[in-house]
């Protein structure tokens, strides 16, 4: 693979909440590139700081929250760690633009679809209000809304779920950004509707030839979304590389548990394999390997040290002293399945 | 042919239908709310959340209704455990008609004249069931008073036992603890009120239904704020578990808890299955779930039930086009798995105005004219296949 320029890379990443029981160490170093045209799949459990990560990016962390000295966010070539703010809002939704979970959160109740996508255009491109609402009515028959001229007009709560998911990709896309964060786009929907919106982001995709950063706790999702994987837990990244590579051969214990612990349309199950244990609070994580206390593959030295990212093979990186241990025990799963 | 399919169902831990037995019977159920509006709060219009929908579960099986929001799965399990009272439909547990139990006693009376009595009396009436013909018996030996009092007689002592046998787990395990109560007395309210154990026997009974569950005993004493969600849930288990149950409805009971935990409370209601023989109704949104966890599938849409098989029959060979949809629309956790990819257009309708003929036919990639005309009565198409289609397998 050729070597291409990064178009997002995060850097030893580290955001720490000073909270009155102690320091939460939500995101605690962590590293990844996006390249252009990508998208890229963050996948882990609640509490792995993989929401956090995308909110650190986008510089909106509440105000207990810190990025850490240290810490590199490059976009562009520009750390936007060291943008003012001013600096930072014209990137924001310009540049880098951002679609969360709740749409009905996210989207402001007092103002029609169209005052809110028009808000972003005129914010950062030079055209008048009349061009403006123009786009926006062009924007919403892209993301396949009915009947946009009226629809334009209307306030998020007329709207069904899924309608206002795509009016919130719509605005996040009216900039052309080349950056799109997408953090559990589609957990609030059923999933035939999942379906539809999922299907309309590859597309605008292709069309804008924006990268994607798809934030997820959805396995199946990832599989079917993503280019490249990061899989987080308790604010590290434990594994990372191409998609088809992590499902076929994952080289950390807990993508792998992960992975064999979800009930699955295509293959006949006996028993689901689950991990032990619970996901832990972030103000007690385990000394060494933050995994080590749930881990079926731990010796001794987990416990003791925090083993490093290292690349396992080419292009593929795992958090794990052990990792070589899960070929064996792949192969005796596979040997149950076939019994 | 037979023996084939009478092992498959047998590892799903079904037994073999002749020797199947009835433990619920849901027929005909209808549930409407009324939407009520202006200064008199007249009723301008009726949510038709379940729209006449039937299925049976057998002992020691895993029935799961799945279907997206709004289909009217929730209510389906509210309704039966008479959270919400029936419009109209029967609720049938071990060839017992309980759908009376929660009425007043005079409407308790006026619904068995109105659903059995007045037929009973028609000449040339036929039995169409098992419990007509079981109450029609009863009818001729005993006369009218005899059949009212056989149903409605001690009503509090037949409603104190209905409570005991089904039980719910919910979905939400923060809301459905009582945050001031410690998990002894949660968990011991139940058999107390139904003087299942004496007060002396709590802490022995207590402590080992949360053995049972994965929770070490001394952790009674605690408040639910002090477990994480998975232990919630299983705490929330062992209080249905303990008042000896003979049917659990877990309504979306994994649907809060993170994948690693998910797998964890699943097997632990496997496992609990096969020691205490128990019969679940599974409902979920999920269908990887419930293809899992299942040994016979109710499909829903707005309402209706759609489709019923078995697990194999259902994944194997879905008919109706909307479970088709359904299982396409599911992301699959294999990149290199490749599927015949079904996007349906539109959101699901509003259950007020529910569509013409069939329910799913403005969604529908096959639908043809008659669609949108005559509703499709749920038939069998194969053995223990029901399908609402008019072109069942078209798509």
């Amino acid at each position: 693979m050729e070597k291409k320029q990064p178009l997002l890379s995060v850097r030893n990443l580290r955001t720490y909440f000073y909270t009155e029981d102690g320091v939460v160490k939500a995101v605690d170093g962590v590293d990844f590139d996006v390249y252009e045209g990508e998208t890229l799949g963050i996948v882990g459990e609640s509490g792995s700081g993989k929401s956090v990560t995308s909110l650190a990016i986008m510089r909106l962390l509440d105000p207990k929250g810190r990025i850490e000295e240290g810490s590199q966010i490059i976009f562009n070539g520009k750390n936007l760690l060291e943008l003012s703010e001013d600096e930072m809002r014209k990137i924001r939704g310009n540049d880098i633009a951002m679609i969360f979970q709740e749409p009905m959160v996210a989207l402001n109740p007092v103002f029609t679809i169209g005052e809110q996508i028009m808000e972003a255009i005129l914010l950062h491109q030079d055209v008048d209000k009349k061009t403006a609402r123009q786009m926006a009515i062009e924007m919403l028959r892209k993301v396949g809304i009915p009947e946009p001229e009226k629809r334009v007009d209307e306030y998020p709560h007329e709207l069904s779920g899924g309608m206002r998911q795509r009016a919130m990709i719509a605005m996040a896309l009216s900039c052309r950004p080349k950056l799109l964060i997408a953090d559990e786009p589609t957990t609030a929907l059923d999933v035939t509707i999942q379906a539809q919106i999922l299907e309309l982001m590859k597309e605008l995709q292709q069309e804008y030839g924006m990268a994607i950063i798809l934030i997820t706790h959805d396995v199946g999702v990832i599989a079917e979304n993503a280019d490249r994987v990061v899989v987080m837990y308790g604010g590290k990244v434990m594994e990372t590389t191409d998609v088809k590579t992590l499902f076929k051969k994952p080289k950390h214990p807990y993508t792998w548990g992960l992975l064999n612990s979800i009930p699955r349309l295509d293959v006949e199950q006996e028993r689901l394999y689950s991990i032990p244990g619970m996901v832990p609070d972030p103000l007690h994580f385990p000394p060494g390997c933050r995994f080590s206390n749930r881990c079926d593959f731990k010796e001794e030295r987990c416990i003791i040290e925090m083993p490093e990212l290292v690349e396992v093979e080419p292009g593929h990186y795992s958090r794990c002293f052990f990792y070589h241990k899960l070929e064996e025990a792949q192969k005796i799963l596979k040997a149950g399945e076939g019994a | 042919m037979m023996e084939n399919r009478q092992a498959v169902t047998q590892t799903n831990n079904s037994p073999a239908k002749s020797e199947r037995e009835v433990l619920l019977r849901i027929d005909n159920l209808v549930k409407h709310f009324p939407i009520r509006a202006g200064v008199f709060k007249r009723i301008v219009a009726w949510v038709k959340a379940v729209d006449g929908v039937s299925f049976e579960v057998y002992k020691g099986e895993t029935v799961g209704l799945v279907g997206e929001s709004g289909c009217g799965k929730t209510t389906v399990g509210m309704t039966l455990l008479r959270l919400y009272e029936p419009t109209s439909g029967r609720i049938i547990v071990e060839g017992e008609d309980t759908t009376h139990y929660f009425l007043p006693a005079w409407k308790a009376k006026k619904y068995v004249r109105k659903t059995y009595i007045e037929r009973f009396k028609e000449s040339g009436f036929v039995p169409k069931d098992d419990i007509d013909k079981k109450y029609y018996d009863i009818f001729t030996k005993k006369g009218e008073k005899g059949l009212i009092e056989y149903l409605t007689g001690d009503l509090q002592a037949k409603r104190l036992a209905f409570r005991r046998e089904i039980q719910i787990v919910f979905q939400d395990p923060y809301s459905s603890l009582n945050p001031r109560m410690r998990i002894k007395n949660i968990l011991a309210e139940g058999p107390l009120t139904h003087k299942m154990i004496t007060k002396e026997q709590v802490i022995d009974t207590v402590g080992k239904a949360l053995q049972e569950v994965g929770i070490h005993p001394t952790h009674m004493y605690r408040f639910p704020h002090e477990f994480s969600g998975g232990q919630r849930q299983r705490i929330g288990i062992a209080r249905a578990l303990l008042m000896n149950p003979k049917l659990i409805i877990a309504d979306e009971a994994v649907a809060a808890l993170d994948v690693s935990i998910r797998s964890q409370v699943i097997n632990l209601m496997m496992d609990l299955q096969k020691e205490h023989d128990l019969t679940y109704l599974f409902i979920s949104h999920d269908l990887s779930l419930i293809k899992y966890i299942s040994s016979r599938v109710v499909v829903m849409y707005l309402g209706k039930v759609v489709e019923t098989a078995t697990k194999k029959e259902l994944f194997d060979e879905p008919l109706h086009p909307y479970t088709k949809a359904l299982m396409s629309a599911i992301p699959v956790p294999n990149p290199e798995y490749k599927k015949q990819r079904i996007i349906l257009q539109g959101d699901v309708p509003s259950p007020v105005n529910p569509p013409s003929g069939c329910p799913f036919h403005p969604r529908c990639p096959v639908a043809k004219p008659i669609c949108s005309k005559e509703k499709p009565e749920l038939r069998e198409v194969k053995p223990e296949h029901f399908v609402a289609c008019h072109f069942p397998g078209s798509l």
